[in-house]
């Protein structure tokens, strides 16, 4: 056989069987890696706003916002995920909002490539002092107008203050600047909502 | 009874005089980078193993088959392939390990010592040899990567074999828990990864060179 017939062959045959078997594992695999992200992002809305049960998803000006309900109907929040610059990468935060958009649930960080031991700490279990509170754990029930505000190495004194990271105040303050953007745009999209 | 001497020694060669990591320094990349703890360092490891081995199966198999042209772009589709299984079989069965290790699962497709061993070893050996060869380089890297892997995980964090669920247990009390040790940061950083391997590699040279020496 002519040699360039052969390698067409060869190619195109051993093309053929890991496409095949890729098809086959990927059958399998989808179903599973998508029953996690699901669950990822369940588990991510019941952290920012406890007592969730169901969620529904709203979509504004390609903004997506999952509207939070408890078991027996009762509007709890609204959770949304804001994305934007860190110190070494994009962080990704989800935002749970409540109904009276003058709160926070609290939030929770969903993707960070912050320095691990200083930036890192955004999404570690690390008590902060003198706040004696984890990073996140600061944003519970936290008060968002006037839009938030971080200090450093001290207790925040205000209800709309959080306590910067010692080390990784560029940290601290992208998560808190996404967390405001973010509570800006919800604020936008429910107004128009209400104005249609 | 040759024939069985000659399998082990295809497949030890891998673990200390032909180490694809101390020896051959190849596979820098995944080496560097996934070794922050011992069990991102093993998972890679043996993600590596299981696509080197298998791969070398299969090219050993169809050794005579493969036009001499067109043989690293077929030993490369094998090899994908063998990847893209192991890189959906970790996003299915251990999600957190596969968000863990990111990118550095799809690029073991790059990973010099694979290729390297199917041109220099599969392609020219029988079918068991093959296999005995990519299997002791697959675990010659994962035993270098968990190596790494302990001694960054130890002085970064005073702990060892942490998972997601599991603290680890501890080797050194660090400050926080009321011991003395104060860990490194720099240990679970990119330059934590290029000293400790600096050093290792120092290490078994000057140790290799002595018994060379001594041979003499």
């Amino acid at each position: 056989m002519k040699t360039p017939l052969r390698m067409i062959i060869t190619l195109a045959v051993v093309g053929l069987f890991a496409g095949g078997s890729l098809a086959f594992i990927y059958q399998w695999a989808q179903p599973q890696i998508a029953a996690y992200q699901k669950k990822t992002l369940t588990q991510a809305i019941f952290n920012v706003l406890p007592g969730t049960k169901n969620y529904r998803l709203l979509k504004k000006n390609h903004l997506k916002v999952y509207r939070c309900e408890d078991a027996s109907g009762n509007l709890l929040g609204y959770a949304l995920v804001g994305e934007g610059g860190g110190y070494q990468d994009k962080i990704r935060v989800m935002v749970g909002v409540k109904p009276d958009l003058e709160t926070l649930g609290g939030i929770e960080i969903l993707y960070t490539k912050e320095t691990p031991g200083l930036g890192g700490k955004i999404a570690t279990q690390d008590v902060l002092q003198p706040s004696g509170k984890t990073f996140t754990q600061q944003f519970r029930g936290l008060k968002i107008s006037p839009p938030i505000e971080y200090v450093k190495n001290k207790k925040p004194k205000d209800p709309n203050q959080i306590q910067a990271i010692t080390g990784a105040t560029i940290s601290s303050r992208s998560v808190v600047k996404i967390v405001n953007k973010v509570i800006a745009s919800l604020r936008t999209a429910l107004e128009e909502k209400a104005g249609n | 009874m040759k024939t069985s001497w000659q399998l082990y020694g295809d497949l030890i060669k891998g673990l200390w005089r032909e180490n694809p990591v101390l020896r051959q320094l190849l596979g820098m990349c995944p080496t560097l980078a996934v070794t922050t703890t011992v069990l991102q360092g093993f998972t890679m490891g043996m993600a590596v193993t299981f696509v080197i081995a298998l791969s070398g199966m299969v090219i050993s198999s169809f050794r005579h088959l493969i036009p001499h042209q067109v043989r690293i772009a077929t030993f490369t589709i094998i090899i994908a392939t063998f990847v893209t299984i192991i890189d959906l079989t970790l996003a299915a069965t251990m999600p957190s390990m596969s968000k863990a290790l990111g990118p550095y699962v799809p690029l073991i497709v790059v990973n010099c010592i694979i290729l390297g061993r199917m041109e220099a070893f599969a392609s020219k050996n029988r079918v068991s040899r093959s296999f005995m060869d990519t299997l002791g380089m697959g675990l010659g890297f994962t035993l270098i990567l968990v190596i790494l892997g302990g001694i960054r995980e130890i002085l970064s964090t005073g702990s060892i074999l942490s998972t997601g669920f599991f603290p680890g247990y501890q080797v050194l009390i660090t400050r926080a828990n009321g011991g003395w040790f104060e860990p490194w940061v720099i240990m679970i950083l990119p330059p934590g990864a290029f000293i400790t391997l600096g050093i290792l590699l120092g290490l078994i040279n000057t140790f290799s060179k002595k018994t060379q020496l001594n041979l003499k």
